[in-house]
């Protein structure tokens, strides 16, 4: 594997934008993930910390913008993000980690932190996308994971209203160790108290790890048997591959209970409000 | 390049190069607080702040540090100026090994500047990033809270830890129990109380006990200054001119044969000086596990081989000038393998016809090599038609237990060099200097008295280091090349080249009569020791012996098939097989009383062995040959189970359908076992000490005792300030160097305190009477029974009183000149076992079969605890690693036998900030024939735990599991199959 030869910092975006998108050229900001996942099997490292525009939190308007060379432990301390995406990344990611990889690490490497991306999934995270031909492109964060051409300068989040919820619920070992069943499931609800629009995002059911069901069950009320229906649903979608952590069957059953256990709070959440 | 960066209030310019990662700078440095543990950040050894804030040195460029600033532990505080914090830890007792000390002071130093009065939640969630496979955590919450205080400028007290109370209260064992945590929040002192019990408690010391000066005082280690000053002690923390950097390729197959190997391009790159594979070495059988002249066969091994029997086989080695050209000369290697059938199971490596891992016709000592059987034992003791004629109920179980490694954050290390007088120098990690260089001479065709093995201080060994594991290796690259050379395993390695525990197969088969009483059992285990013999065969004995005679059956009889397998190879790890047969024999014994409708204490109490009783397979099973006779001669375990089932509230609990409240799927348990252990092999172990009286009255105690953070220097150099009427400052600990201090088997089987102790304790007791007749005789005018040693003076029991100092400046200046000084040896013939009671208390989630552990509590008859605080770390840290192999730890392989985890994440350790609440109560009895009535405390909290798990999970669901690790899966499969 290649040892990293050169180093660049740039200053700038549009500095920047001369570099990647080359080959054996990386992009980064922080390094704990990258440095874990990848090996840096890069000849050409570019730095990305000193770009101020990548950095920071912003609210515009109904949305969240969080600049992709902002620290995961920046994401934990805002003031302008939902618990459950904080808890996403506090449950399994030490703070030692926290503080050296950056938002841009966890999209090239989407493995490294499962539950996190599993969240922004389902609140339906945008990603920004700085071209090298001064082209800018908005992706769902779905698709826009392990993206290595140009620049993913930000994630953008919907700030959640008070007929709006997400909750998250896994499987592991222990409390804080790896998860083999992460979901999040988005729910809105209309103006009648029935169910709006309904998502499920999944970690470790489907053979491309990452899974995004919407859930059909809009129209229906806030209770038990729409659950029931959603998590009927969830069982034939899924496709897990088992590993160590666990089978193909168990990690079906478990998405299932999961993405009740989500839906459920989900509705606790939007009652109490 | 070049780099400006400030590196502890210091601004430096550097020449690094792009790929260098900031670790390996900081440590060019000097600064050697920043340690390897891994290679993706897990361990958090390499921890240092950035701009303020706790990140991974080896997980960015140096590159990427231009113009941040760096603080690392060296800009803290010094050994002569120690922040608060360093302080703080050393006082509760927060240090073992001390190898990531440095990263959890200043993770909690970057916490406390930004939160200067954090709850025990946000210390716990700050230090999660750094793994303490030592402590349980515990004691460093504790520090850090301490630390907090006094740096927020309260009025802190002085640390006074319990100490013991003598004798118990009377009506103790009838009384409520009478220590519940008080609910305080920190003053910072002694009270200062976590979630969990910090302190342990001792309820009970024998009336035959007396008071102490040092013995039983929780005296603070005497390495404690320099590991939390993290200074350079460690195998890793020597520079050396010339030094060249090893690296080891490793085989990709399971099973295979090597037909041909080139290393010529290996050897033509440049920077290499040395690529060595089995065509180079001589092929001298050997086996590695570090045990007492003669080792147990097999001898299966030899140093490099041209078949491979595990992936992570050893293939070649490399010596160059730096790690990444070694790393790249690996590549350069051109290795063909014939791929031979590879068997994982255990049971279907013994079925004829299956792949034979040791083919080779000069092996020595297999039992039945084509049927991979390496040994066979069968053992028994007792009339076996006469006790099963009484039985009148018979139960039978099979259960399994799975394989799980050592993990001790410091790497295996070894640093190996030609000294001026052409003498080679091992310096390394180990917990058996002496076996290491006996084992070794002959691998390498040197005399022993050429080679010196060094043993610095070590960052965790738990019987992974009982092995001499690379020292062969390194040592034949500095034969082959002349420099001095450095080989550290990979964080990968330690999982597929190193030692782990053996998996076994458990069958018991056990007669009861009506009135519930076992009259005779039967254990047959089968015992995977993968591709080696290394300790395949004792830890199997050690495993029968547990398993049969805790409850000692009149007739009990063990079967044992010892196997290889294409499985990393196990070894020694805490435990030694107790771990294993305990927890079958835990869930076994309670499945009977269950199936009688018995109370599990009432059972377990009618059956346990009992003091006086003599255990009766102690001469059927030694340890690698026979036994010696062996009779209990002490016991607290009736009190510890008394004791510990009352703290928990046991009687109030077991049974009892409680689930959490608004979440009936959410199950509570509570669950027990016991344990019984050993203190050292009988009639093997033995240890030696020497002490010297100097000048000014202090003393240098030296022995080849290895602490490997156990606190074992400590407890050694307190026997010794008590019979010699010193402070523990005045006792100078050196340890061990093969050429520099006495013999000593080495740091396993719980032995040090009780046979290196017993060394200490004769060794002192002789340049006592040395120090006391030469008062007698020039300085005092009396008889020598006449005079006693105490604070630092010999004391005539008429009052007079002379210094230590002036009997040694006259001995050694003034009249009969004479060095006083000693050496003792120290065996036993007997083995005294501890005890113990373990509980725990679970959540079971009944949906997804995830366990949570919300309390473990063990109540410990050790003997005498020399050292409270050391010997509840121990406990503390050793229920900490059992919670690990019981719920979650497990090295698990594909068809093909690659292991799938390989790194600390993939195989979870437990975090600070997930753990239980943890509790130790030391029940002590005074043991006759121990140093001030020691027995062991090191290994017997690694075996409770599991059953106790098993025992809470069926008191919460109702199923009965018998195999572990108690997987979300396996406890799922349980709920809805049923047992």
């Amino acid at each position: 594997m290649a040892q990293p030869s050169h180093y660049f910092r740039p200053n700038t975006l549009e500095e920047a934008l001369q570099f990647v998108g080359k080959p054996k050229h990386i992009a980064l900001v922080g390094g704990a993930f990258a440095f874990a996942g990848l090996d840096i099997p890069y000849e050409n490292i570019v730095d990305l910390q000193n770009i101020e525009e990548l950095k920071g939190i912003q609210q515009h308007g109904e949305t969240v913008r969080i600049g992709s060379g902002t620290s995961l432990q920046t994401v934990v301390d805002s003031e302008h993000l939902p618990d459950e995406l904080k808890e996403s990344i506090t449950r399994s990611i030490t703070l030692n980690h926290r503080n050296g990889a950056s938002v841009l690490e966890t999209l090239l490497l989407p493995l490294s932190i499962p539950e996190w991306i599993t969240v922004l999934c389902a609140l339906d995270a945008q990603v920004e996308i700085q071209l090298a031909d001064g082209e800018r492109q908005s992706l769902p964060l779905a698709t826009a994971l392990g993206n290595q051409i140009g620049i993913m300068t930000h994630i953008t989040l919907p700030i959640l209203s008070n007929n709006e919820a997400i909750s998250m619920a896994h499987v592991a070992r222990t409390p804080a160790s790896i998860p083999l069943i992460s979901t999040a499931v988005y729910v809105k609800a209309t103006t009648e108290n029935k169910i709006g629009t309904a998502r499920a995002s999944l970690y470790g059911a489907s053979q491309d790890h990452y899974l995004l069901l919407p859930l059909a069950i809009g129209g229906y009320p806030l209770d038990a048997a729409s659950i029931e229906g959603a998590v009927e649903l969830v069982s034939t979608e899924v496709d897990p591959i088992g590993d160590y952590l666990g089978s193909a069957e168990y990690r079906r059953e478990m998405a299932a209970v999961c993405v009740k256990r989500a839906l459920m709070q989900c509705f606790d959440k939007i009652n109490k409000t | 390049m070049q780099i400006n960066l400030s590196i502890n209030g210091e601004e430096k310019t550097l020449d690094v190069q792009v790929h260098e990662r900031l670790l390996r700078v900081l440590r060019r440095e000097a600064c050697f607080s920043v340690k390897f543990g891994d290679e993706h950040g897990m361990t958090g050894s390499d921890t240092i702040l950035l701009n303020g804030d706790p990140i991974n040195a080896g997980m960015m460029l140096a590159v990427q540090a231009q113009g941040q600033r760096i603080t690392t532990l060296e800009g803290l505080g010094s050994s002569r100026d120690l922040h608060p914090l360093q302080k703080a830890f050393i006082e509760t007792g927060a240090i073992q090994s001390g190898y990531n000390t440095p990263a959890q002071i200043l993770t909690a130093y970057a916490l406390l500047n930004k939160n200067p009065d954090p709850t025990e939640t946000e210390i716990r969630e700050a230090l999660a990033g750094v793994l303490d496979r030592e402590t349980g955590y515990l004691k460093v919450i504790q520090a850090v809270l301490r630390a907090a205080a006094i740096m927020r400028g309260e009025d802190v007290p002085p640390f006074v830890p319990l100490e013991r109370a003598i004798p118990a209260p009377p009506g103790l064992f009838e009384s409520p129990w009478p220590f519940d945590t008080p609910d305080t929040s920190g003053d910072g002192g002694d009270t200062v109380q976590t979630k969990t019990r910090t302190i342990p408690a001792i309820v009970v010391s024998p009336p035959e006990l007396r008071e102490m000066k040092t013995v039983g005082k929780s005296e603070p280690k005497v390495d404690a200054v320099k590991l939390a000053a993290g200074k350079p002690v460690y195998a890793d923390d020597i520079e050396m001119r010339g030094m060249l950097h090893a690296a080891m390729l490793t085989s990709p197959h399971a099973h295979a044969r090597i037909t041909h190997i080139d290393a010529s391009k290996a050897r033509a790159l440049p920077g290499v000086h040395a690529v060595l594979t089995h065509e180079d070495l001589p092929r001298i059988y050997y086996a590695s596990g570090g045990q007492s002249y003669p080792n147990p066969h097999p001898y299966d091994q030899v140093s490099l081989d041209h078949k491979v029997r595990h992936v992570g086989d050893r293939v070649a080695v490399v010596a160059a000038d730096t790690q990444e050209i070694a790393n790249e000369a690996l590549k350069l290697i051109e290795v063909t393998y014939e791929v031979l059938p590879a068997v994982l199971d255990m049971e279907a490596a013994m079925v004829e016809g299956a792949p034979v891992i040791h083919d080779e016709p000069d092996v020595e000592g297999i039992y039945d090599a084509k049927r991979n059987i390496v040994h066979h034992i069968d053992a028994s003791a007792g009339d076996a038609a006469a006790q099963w004629a009484k039985a009148d109920h018979i139960f039978e179980g099979e259960y399994r237990v799975h394989q799980v490694q050592q993990s001790s954050i410091e790497p295996h290390i070894v640093v190996t060099w030609w000294d001026e007088d052409d003498r080679l120098v091992i310096r390394t990690s180990t917990q058996v200097p002496f076996h290491v260089r006996r084992m070794v001479a002959p691998l390498l065709g040197l005399p022993v008295k050429k080679i010196r093995v060094i043993k610095p201080r070590i960052g965790g060994g738990f019987g992974g280091k009982q092995e001499m594991l690379i020292e062969d290796l390194c040592a034949h690259l500095t034969m082959a090349t002349g420099h001095p050379v450095r080989f550290e395993y990979t964080r990968e390695q330690e999982f597929t080249s190193a030692r782990s525990r053996h998996p076994q197969i458990l069958r018991f088969k056990t007669g009861v009569t009506k009135e519930g009483e076992i009259v005779a059992a039967e254990l047959y285990i089968i015992g995977n020791t993968g591709a080696y013999g290394t300790h395949g065969l004792t830890v199997q004995m050690v495993s029968g012996f547990r398993g049969l005679t805790t409850y000692n059956a009149p007739y009990s009889h063990f079967i044992c098939d010892v196997v290889y397998t294409n499985i990393p190879t196990p070894g020694a790890y805490r435990g030694y097989g107790a771990p294993q047969s305990l927890h079958a024999l835990e869930v076994h014994t309670e499945e009977i009383a269950y199936a009688l409708g018995m109370d599990v204490i009432e059972f377990k109490r009618k059956n346990w062995i009992k003091q006086g009783d003599e255990l009766i397979m102690a001469v059927a099973l030694g340890e690698g040959r026979e036994g010696k006779p062996q009779v209990v001669s002490t016991s607290a375990l009736p009190e510890c189970v008394d004791i510990g089932a009352r703290a928990m509230n046991w009687y109030e609990k077991r049974g009892k359908e409680r689930t959490v409240p608004g979440k009936p799927h959410l199950k509570k348990g509570i669950g027990i076992a016991i344990a019984m252990h050993g203190t050292g092999i009988a009639g093997l172990d033995m240890g030696a000490a020497s002490i010297k009286l100097n000048d000014d009255g202090s003393f240098n105690l030296n022995f080849g005792a290895t602490d490997l953070g156990t606190g074992a220097d400590t407890v050694l150099a307190q026997i010794a300030a008590e019979t010699l009427g010193v402070p523990v400052e005045d006792i100078i600990v050196y340890a061990a160097d093969t050429d520099m201090t006495p013999f000593d088997t080495g740091a396993y089987a719980s032995s040090t305190t009780y046979i290196s102790g017993g060394a200490v304790l004769k060794a002192a007791e002789i340049v006592k009477s040395q120090i006391l007749e030469h008062a007698a005789k020039y300085l005092l005018g009396c008889k020598p029974d006449e005079l006693d040693l105490d604070e630092r003076q010999i004391v005539h029991r008429d009052g007079r009183k002379i210094s230590l100092e002036k009997v040694a400046l006259h001995s050694l200046h003034q009249e009969d000149q004479k060095q006083i000084m000693a050496t003792a040896s120290h065996m036993s013939e007997v083995s005294p076992p501890p005890f113990a009671a373990q509980f725990a208390e679970v959540i079971v989630d009944t949906e997804t079969g995830q366990v949570t552990v919300e309390r473990l509590l063990m109540a410990v008859d050790c003997g005498i605890a020399i050292n409270p605080v050391t010997a509840s770390g121990q406990v503390e840290g050793g229920m900490t690693q059992a919670l690990g192999y019981a719920h979650c730890e497990e090295m698990t392989y594909d068809d093909l036998g690659v292991p799938l985890a390989t790194r600390f994440g993939d195989y979870h350790i437990y975090k600070a900030n997930e753990m239980p609440e943890l509790e130790v109560i030391f029940v002590e009895t005074y043991e006759p024939s121990g140093p001030f009535g020691a027995k062991a405390v090191a290994e017997i909290p690694k075996d409770g735990v599991a059953p106790a798990l098993s025992s809470a999970i069926f008191d919460a669901t109702g199923v009965r599991i018998r195999d572990l690790p108690y997987t979300p899966e396996r406890v799922w499969r349980a709920i809805n199959n049923g047992f």
